[in-house]
C-alpha cells in the first residue's frame, strides 16, 4: 500500500514540476517589483528627512535672528535705510471721576484729560553731525472722556477713534533751530502750562480737563443749565495745537524763541526759558497770540504766560500762570489767574511722590461780569518699576454770574497712568 | 488760633521738606505729554527704540 501512495506522489509531482517553475518566476517578478517599490520609498525618506534637517536649521536661524533683535529694543522688521531711529511710546490714563452737582451724585469711568490716552511713533535720521531730519505721528483715543461725560450721557461718549494730536515732520540743525511742518503745537501752545510740581497728571492751569464736560445747575429751579465746565474756565494757552509752520531759535542762555502760521491769519510768537539757577529749577514762557476771523468766530488777540520753580534740595515748587484774550465785538476781556504750590520728594525707593494745591480764578467768560473760581487738592505716587502713576485728586468750580445762581461742583478724581 | 494754625503749617512744611530726598528736574514732565523716563514696556530712555 505504501508503495502504492509513494508512486501516486511521485507521479503528482512530476506532472506539477512545469507549473511549479512558472510560479517561481512569477514569485521572482513580484519580489523585484517589491525591492523596488521599497527603494523609491526608501528614497522619499531620505529625502523628507533632509527638508526636516533643513526646516530645523532655517527654524534655529530664525529663533536666533529673533533674540537678538528682541534684545535690542525689540523691532522685528527691517528698514530700507541705514542710521534712521524709530521709537515707540504711549501711554493709558483711566479713572473714575465722583461728581457732585449740588443735587445728584455721580461716578464715571473716564479717560483722564488732562494727559489723554495716546500712542507716538518717532522717527529720526541725522544728515550730518548737526542736522536731523525727523518725523512725529502722535494720536489719541478717548473713551469717555472727562472733556466730554457729564449728567445726561455716561457711557460711550466721545470719539470712537483715534484723534490728531500732532502729524508733523522738521528739520533741526544746532545751529540754526528747528523748523516744523504740519499738525501740532503752536508756538503758543503750552506757555500757560509751564509746572514743576510733578501732579500735572492730575491737576494744572488747565483746570478745565479735570470735568469739563459737567453742566452747571441753577440753583433756583434745579435744573442744568447749558453751560458747561468748558465753557467757564479756560487756561487761555494760545493757539493749541493746529496745522502749521512753525520756527524755533536754539536755546540762549536758557531762552529760546519760537514763532508759527496758521491759516486764516493766526500766527503767534513765544518766548520760553529753562535753566537751573542754583538749587533752583526754572521754567516760563510768555506768548503773544492773534488770530483773526473766521466762520462764525471773533477775531482775538491772547497774551499769556507761565512760571514754575522748584527748590530741588527741598522738593518745594511754586507755579504762577496768567493769561487774557481780548476779542473783537465784544465787550468782556476774558482772563484768568492760577497759582499752585507743590511738594515732592523720594519718600519711597520704588518712586517719588507729588502733592500740591493750587487756586484758579477767571472771569468774563461768558458774559461781561461773570467769574469763576476753582480750587483743587493732588497726590501722585510713582512707580518707576513699571512706568505707572497712581493719583487722586479733589477740584470744586464756582460758577457765579449776575443773573443766576449756580450750584458748586465738587467732583473727585482717582486713576492711573501707565506709560508703555 | 490763626497764628497756631500758620505755625503748624509751616513746622508740617519743614518736617516733610527734611525727610524726603531730592527729586531729579528731568524726571518732571510737561502738561499734558507723554512723561519722561521708563515704562512698562520700555528701558531707562522710555521708548521702544531701534536704529536700522
Amino acid at each position: 500500500m505504501k508503495r502504492i501512495l509513494f508512486g501516486a506522489s511521485a507521479a503528482a509531482l512530476l506532472l506539477a514540476t512545469p507549473g511549479l517553475a512558472q510560479s517561481n518566476a512569477e514569485v521572482m517578478r513580484q519580489l523585484q517589483a517589491m525591492q523596488a517599490q521599497i527603494e523609491a520609498l526608501k528614497a522619499e525618506v531620505d529625502s523628507a528627512k533632509a527638508e526636516a534637517a533643513a526646516a530645523r536649521t532655517q527654524s534655529a536661524a530664525a529663533e536666533t535672528k529673533v533674540t537678538a533683535a528682541t534684545a535690542e529694543g525689540g523691532a522685528l522688521v527691517s528698514g530700507g535705510k541705514t542710521g534712521v531711529r524709530v521709537s515707540l511710546s504711549g501711554q493709558v490714563n483711566r479713572g473714575v471721576l465722583f461728581t457732585d452737582d449740588g443735587d445728584s451724585t455721580d461716578a464715571f469711568f473716564v479717560d483722564n484729560d488732562n494727559s489723554s490716552t495716546r500712542i507716538r511713533i518717532l522717527g529720526e535720521a541725522d544728515y550730518d553731525e548737526n542736522t536731523t531730519i525727523g518725523t512725529n505721528i502722535e494720536v489719541q483715543f478717548e473713551s469717555n472722556s472727562t472733556a466730554d461725560v457729564n449728567q445726561n450721557s455716561k457711557r460711550n461718549v466721545g470719539n470712537d477713534n483715534f484723534t490728531q494730536r500732532k502729524l508733523e515732520l522738521y528739520v533741526d540743525n544746532k545751529q540754526l533751530g528747528r523748523l516744523t511742518l504740519g499738525q501740532g503745537d503752536t508756538a503758543s501752545n503750552g506757555t500757560s502750562e509751564q509746572d514743576l510740581s510733578g501732579t500735572t497728571v492730575i491737576g494744572y492751569s488747565g483746570v478745565t480737563d479735570f470735568a469739563g464736560g459737567l453742566f452747571v445747575r441753577d440753583s433756583n429751579t434745579n435744573a442744568l443749565t447749558g453751560l458747561t465746565i468748558n465753557k467757564v474756565t479756560s487756561n487761555l494757552d494760545g493757539l493749541s495745537r493746529d496745522d502749521r509752520i512753525r520756527y524755533d531759535t536754539p536755546k540762549f542762555s536758557g531762552f529760546s524763541l519760537a514763532t508759527s502760521a496758521v491759516a486764516d491769519d493766526r500766527y503767534d510768537v513765544a518766548l520760553f526759558y529753562g535753566d537751573r539757577l542754583g538749587d533752583v529749577e526754572v521754567r516760563g514762557a510768555v506768548s503773544y497770540a492773534s488770530a483773526s476771523a473766521s466762520g462764525t468766530a471773533n477775531a482775538f488777540d491772547i497774551v499769556n504766560g507761565s512760571v514754575s520753580a522748584l527748590h530741588v534740595p527741598s522738593g518745594v515748587s511754586a507755579t504762577f500762570a496768567a493769561g487774557t484774550r481780548d476779542t473783537d465785538n465784544q465787550d468782556n476781556d476774558t482772563t484768568f489767574y492760577y497759582g499752585k504750590l507743590g511738594y515732592q520728594t523720594n519718600f519711597f525707593d520704588f518712586g517719588k511722590t507729588a502733592i500740591s494745591a493750587d487756586l484758579y480764578y477767571g472771569e468774563e467768560f461768558v458774559t461781561a461780569d461773570d467769574e469763576t473760581f476753582s480750587v483743587g487738592l493732588q497726590l501722585v505716587q510713582n512707580i518707576k518699576k513699571v512706568g505707572a502713576e497712581l493719583y487722586g485728586g479733589f477740584r470744586l468750580y464756582d460758577y457765579d454770574d449776575s443773573a443766576t445762581d449756580y450750584e458748586t461742583l465738587y467732583g473727585v478724581m482717582v486713576g492711573a497712568r501707565v506709560k508703555f | 488760633m490763626r497764628k497756631a494754625l500758620t505755625g503748624l503749617t509751616l513746622v508740617a512744611a519743614l518736617a516733610l521738606a527734611a525727610c524726603g530726598r531730592p527729586v531729579d528736574p528731568a524726571t518732571i514732565g510737561g502738561a499734558d505729554e507723554i512723561p519722561p523716563g521708563p515704562g512698562l514696556l520700555t528701558g531707562p530712555s522710555g521708548e521702544l527704540s531701534h536704529t536700522f
